[in-house]
């Protein structure tokens, strides 16, 4: 069953495999699959300046295969992609920075998960383990620099996007700056949508420390 | 930013505002003539795409096309040909009738619908197409006589578009779920759902422990509820509806 699991400074020792499968899937999807060739590296992991120590990973795992899918989150008190590369998309509201919100970015779901014409489970449970762990650390918002046509899918989720900006078109598509609220509610209808019952985590987000650590420290 | 542009983006933010605390069909179709009226736009249709080339009329949400167009359009088969519809299956992006390619537009039955839709002044327009939650196609189009939308104006009109989509399926959503009748029983899905891995009514009967008959009364029953022609027609639609799932 997949679960994700939220990595951040405190545990990402215990996942250096899966971290290092991110990585190796993001240059896949991003320089591979949607040509973003400006992320392309020799070494064929997607690494850039907003993977710091403060960078939470929400990791879709699948047992036996592994990392399916994933997103990043980066504290918007740090520099983030909205703050360092597009702020003009914030030019009505300005960039939202504040210790409760946390920029959204590195969406991806493995090609084998993608399900043609129907919903792809996979981007539901990553959909779900974003709003789980941002509540469970009352997170109150996100922030997103993403490609207009999220903006019906969002809603239909009920996160609430609003716009902070004028759009910009670049390589052809209409990208902008959003915020969502993380709530109760978009949990609710987000699970609906993709009929899944209850939590995603691998443990309660409430809790720190995984159930692994406990027993790698035992050890 | 131009004193001009920066209207357009106060009206599409006010616009967008209003369009999130709207609760009836008629509200948001209110706000949306009043909005794109000050682009030259007289007319609108806010409706998902069918693939199957059919009738457009069980998947429009908001109707405001100009009186006799949509019986003109959908007596005529219209839909198959017009090359909108064409674009909005090959892009994500907004396009201005008058952008598209001259091969796209000249070919007899599409140059057809162009020119009836010039007498109900529907001279030029913009399609932004969209995809749903699920992932099915669909639009928000508009026209007019004269339309003027310089590019920043295009560019919030496009956003403005989008969440008014989302006003629409979220009103549209609640009201098919509180009137309620025209939902599959769970026995019906059910039913529907052996059929359409491909199960005969006897081996349905068989897999359920009910008769043959009364199998197939539940799927006379779900083409009447769905509209439908026959058994593969049910599952088609059941399956866009979200009724079943395989």
């Amino acid at each position: 069953m997949i679960r994700v699991h939220a990595i951040d400074a405190g545990n990402r020792h215990l996942y250096d495999d899966e971290l290092e499968q991110h990585h190796r899937i993001r240059h896949d999807i991003y320089v591979g699959e949607r040509k973003w060739m400006d992320l392309a590296r020799p070494d064929g992991r997607e690494v850039d300046q907003f993977d710091t120590g403060n960078a939470v990973y929400l990791l879709a795992v699948e047992p036996g295969k592994g990392v399916v899918g994933g997103s990043r989150l980066v504290p918007t008190l740090d520099p983030h992609l909205m703050s360092d590369v597009f702020p003009e998309l914030a030019n009505v509201r300005g960039v939202p920075r504040a210790p409760d919100i946390y920029e959204w970015t590195r969406i991806f779901v493995v090609p084998a998960k993608r399900e043609t014409g129907r919903l792809s489970r996979t981007a539901g449970i990553v959909y779900c383990g974003i709003l789980e762990f941002c509540l469970s650390r009352r997170l109150s918002q996100i922030s997103v620099v993403c490609e207009a046509y999220w903006i019906p899918r969002l809603l239909a989720l009920g996160w609430k996007p609003q716009l902070l900006g004028e759009p910009i078109v670049k390589d052809g598509m209409t990208i902008v700056g959003i915020t969502c609220d993380m709530t109760e509610d978009a949990l609710d209808k987000t699970r609906h949508i993709y009929e899944i019952a209850g939590s995603v985590m691998s443990v309660s987000p409430a809790v720190r420390l995984p159930e692994n650590r406990r027993v790698a420290l035992r050890s | 930013m131009s004193e001009s542009a920066k209207h357009d983006v106060d009206e599409a933010f006010r616009a967008i505002a209003d369009f999130e605390r709207l609760s009836t069909p008629e509200a948001v179709i209110g706000r949306l003539s009043e909005y794109l009226g000050r682009y030259g736009f007289t007319s609108f249709l806010v409706t998902g795409l069918p693939v199957q080339r059919e009738r457009l009329e069980p998947y429009i949400l908001l109707n405001n096309w100009p009186d006799g167009w949509y019986e003109r359009y959908t007596e005529a088969g219209h839909y198959r040909h017009d090359p909108c519809v064409r674009q909005c299956f090959g892009t994500i992006e907004p396009f201005v009738w008058s952008d598209l390619p001259p091969e796209m537009t000249q070919g007899r039955e599409a140059s057809r619908v162009m020119e009836e839709a010039k007498r109900f002044g529907l001279v030029d327009g913009l399609c932004v197409p969209l995809h749903d939650v699920y992932g099915f196609q669909a639009v928000v189009t508009m026209a007019g006589q004269h339309i003027e939308l310089p590019p920043s104006a295009r560019r919030m009109v496009h956003l403005s578009s989008l969440y008014a989509y989302g006003a629409a399926d979220r009103i549209g959503r609640s009201q098919s779920y509180h009137k309620g009748q025209n939902r599959l029983t769970e026995r019906e899905a059910e039913v529907l759902t052996w059929t359409a891995i491909g199960k005969t009514a006897w081996a349905v009967g068989e897999i359920l422990g009910i008769a043959e008959f009364t199998v197939k009364d539940h799927l006379k029953s779900v083409k009447l509820k769905l509209g439908t022609s026959n058994n593969v027609h049910s599952v088609a639609e059941a399956l866009r509806r979200h009724e079943i799932r395989l």
